[in-house]
């Protein structure tokens, strides 16, 4: 084995960024689903709650919480996107 | 004057003594060397490990058998129980592990530094360890142009490893030069006085290296070289082992409480562990005799034999004390206990935290809310509120309308005896920890002084608001009394909402969507607040002067509220990727 290479296995064997994009892209992963399934739960209260009233208090909470919950998940998904992109 | 002097005329007779005495010269050279390897082994660490030691000792400790399991191997790994004290030191001080888990770590560290007699009697004196110093020495110094803190912390532990074999080669060779002139172990003293004699001896000589791994490699090769006798040897063991708490005495002059209860702590043990040294030393001889043959160590290689002594006696010192040692945490909590901080001081930032980067960001992190709790009493103060009230369990409309009484407090005063101060306090403390982190450490300690920022900005901000709250809520006009109760409330909402997610115990990404929600809410009160401000405009119920002085606090609540959410994020939402996925406010 070449210097060179030895050097390369050593950057390669040292260099923990690339780790911590794979165990984050991994860590999104697992946030995404969790996300989706509360997604879900609450689609499916907030159907049930507009049938009895729409403009209820509790209508109004639950939506909020669906629009919170979108908005993130529409942030993890992009920044999954962008470390799958990067090279890994 | 004699006190210029003194100090003076003794280098000059000890440097004599070195240029005339051949074989004193290679010796101290020796043990010299040895410190020095010793002092790279400790920094080369700090670095190779890139906080892994730090998070091993602060995950690892959560029970007394942890404790003292993580002390021992952190220093047996390391080779430096300071190294590891100074760690611990830090944790106490920051509150991240508690004085009994210190304890134990001080008690393991004590088993584990024993790992450096094992090293120099097994490989140091076996082995032609010079031979490979030499090339350790080569790589570890072409290792240190790295660029990156791996290899330079790599190469230093190389360049520690390479002194210290030099160190104990050269000790090796001075005493068994000196055996051609002069015998020390014919001046051996028979009995407890002999005893006595060494270990003084031995607690002597490690006050004046400050290192018992030094005292310790001093007394191998010298009991290999045949220089002392084995009783003799383990009687310096001993003095070693009691020398070494006055070292950890001197060092914990400067430091803070923790840093002294810990070296009390120290003491304490060792002391107990040398009386039992002491009084049974040659049943544990005999036991060491018993022990050593099966372990496959030759009757006749008593170096390895003291190593074996040295772990077996702080063993059974470990054994002995840690039944007490909830006792002995009691009894350390009443000793050097200082006054509370006066106001504006900071709590968390020492000293002694400041190199350790994960302690020093908790240290930081700890401040910053100590720094919002103080923000938070003003700001309450502010609206004619007290804390107490507003994290009841009441109706927030019933608090609003029953604390009318305008609160005797001067927002700019408290602003610059406390908040200012504490704030500059954190920014100074955080610029200098930011030198010893790495570029995430950095970027955590810049959201941290972000968000302090925020913090007292938020006081800036009610300053502005407090003026008109107190002139319009005792107006005639019923509408500017209800906009500013409106006001109020929408705070109050925040503020217990908030409570709610410090304390609260769900996992980070439900902390985060609480959080989002909240600011869903408030971005929609805002809007209400403001169509409801236009409607007064249009029916006359309120002038234009006061039209504006409202619209303006709508708009101060709001960059209040914009800044808790912000606040809440960085400091209670505990996943920085989940906190990444937070928007601002606004967005």
């Amino acid at each position: 084995m070449g210097i060179k290479k030895l050097l390369k296995h050593l950057d390669e064997f040292f260099d923990q960024s690339k780790k911590k994009q794979k165990k984050k892209s991994e860590k999104l992963s697992k946030l995404i689903v969790s996300l989706e399934e509360k997604k879900s739960e609450i689609k499916d209260s907030l159907k049930t709650e507009a049938i009895k009233c729409k403009k209820s208090k509790k209508t109004y909470e639950l939506c909020k919480e669906f629009k919170a919950l979108c908005r993130m998940l529409k942030k993890a998904k992009k920044q999954e996107d962008y470390i799958k992109n990067d090279g890994l | 004057m004699l006190k210029r002097t003194i100090p003076p005329l003794l280098f000059l007779a000890f440097a004599w003594f070195i240029v005339s005495n051949e074989n004193a010269k290679t010796i101290i050279a020796g043990i010299a060397i040895f410190l020095i390897g010793m002092h790279y082994m400790e920094n080369g660490f700090k670095l190779f490990s890139g906080g892994a030691l730090e998070t091993i000792l602060e995950k690892f400790t959560s029970t007394t058998p942890k404790a003292i399991g993580t002390g021992f191997l952190a220093t047996a790994v390391v080779q430096s129980s300071s190294l590891v004290t100074v760690i611990i030191i830090s944790f106490l001080s920051a509150e991240l592990i508690g004085l009994t888990s210190a304890v134990g770590v001080v008690f393991g560290s004590n088993i584990g530094t024993t790992t450096t007699a094992w090293l120099v009697s097994s490989l140091g004196l076996k082995i032609k360890i010079a031979q490979y110093a030499l090339p350790m020495l080569i790589f570890g110094v072409i290792m240190q142009f790295s660029r990156l803190n791996t290899y330079k912390g790599l190469g230093s532990v190389l360049i520690g490893l390479g002194f210290i074999f030099l160190g104990i080669a050269y000790m090796k060779e001075g005493f068994e030069t000196l055996k051609e002139g002069l015998h020390l172990a014919e001046y051996a003293m028979a009995g407890y006085a002999g005893v006595f004699v060494y270990i003084l001896f031995g607690a002597v000589a490690t006050v004046v290296i400050q290192s018992s791994s030094a005292t310790m490699a001093i007394i191998i090769t010298a009991l290999a070289t045949g220089q002392i006798d084995y009783i003799s040897a383990l009687s310096l063991a001993i003095g070693a082992n009691i020398g070494t708490t006055v070292t950890a005495a001197i060092g914990s002059l400067a430091s803070n409480k923790n840093g002294k209860r810990l070296a009390v702590a120290h003491f304490i043990f060792n002391m107990i562990t040398g009386l039992i040294a002491i009084i049974f030393i040659y049943q544990l001889k005999d036991l060491v005799d018993v022990i050593a043959p099966i372990i496959s160590i030759a009757e006749t290689d008593y170096a390895m034999k003291l190593a074996l002594f040295h772990t077996i006696f702080n063993v059974i010192g470990v054994l002995v004390v840690s039944p007490f040692i909830k006792q002995l945490v009691k009894f350390l909590e009443t000793l050097f206990c200082t006054k509370e901080t006066g106001r504006g001081q900071p709590k968390y930032l020492t000293d002694e935290v400041m190199e350790i980067p994960a302690s020093a960001l908790e240290a930081i992190r700890k401040e910053t809310i100590h720094l919002y709790d103080k923000s938070l009493e003003a700001i309450v103060h502010a609206m004619n509120l007290h804390r107490k009230e507003i994290f009841s369990d009441e109706e927030i409309q019933k608090i609003v309308d029953h604390s009318n009484l305008k609160f005797d407090i001067d927002i700019d005063k408290v602003y610059q005896d406390d908040i200012k101060n504490l704030y500059s306090e954190i920014l100074h403390y955080s610029s200098k920890s930011q030198s010893y982190m790495d570029l995430e450490g950095n970027n955590k300690v810049y959201e941290l002084k972000l968000t302090a920022r925020q913090i007292i900005e938020m006081v800036k901000d009610i300053r502005e608001l407090q003026r008109n709250l107190n002139r319009f809520t005792k107006s005639k006009n019923w509408f500017m009394i209800h906009g500013y109760n409106e006001l109020r409330k929408e705070l109050i909402t925040i503020f217990r909402k908030i409570e709610a997610i410090r304390h609260s115990e769900h996992d980070a990404a439900y902390i985060m969507t609480q959080l989002q929600v909240l600011k869903e809410k408030a971005i929609d009160n805002e809007v209400s607040l403001n169509k409801n401000i236009d409607t007064l405009i249009r029916d006359n119920k309120i002038d234009s002067k006061m039209a504006s002085s409202l619209i303006n606090d709508v708009g101060f609540t709001h960059s209040i509220a914009k800044k808790l959410f912000r606040t809440a994020a960085v400091l209670w939402v505990n996943d920085e990727l989940i906190t990444e996925l937070g928007d601002e406010y606004g967005d």
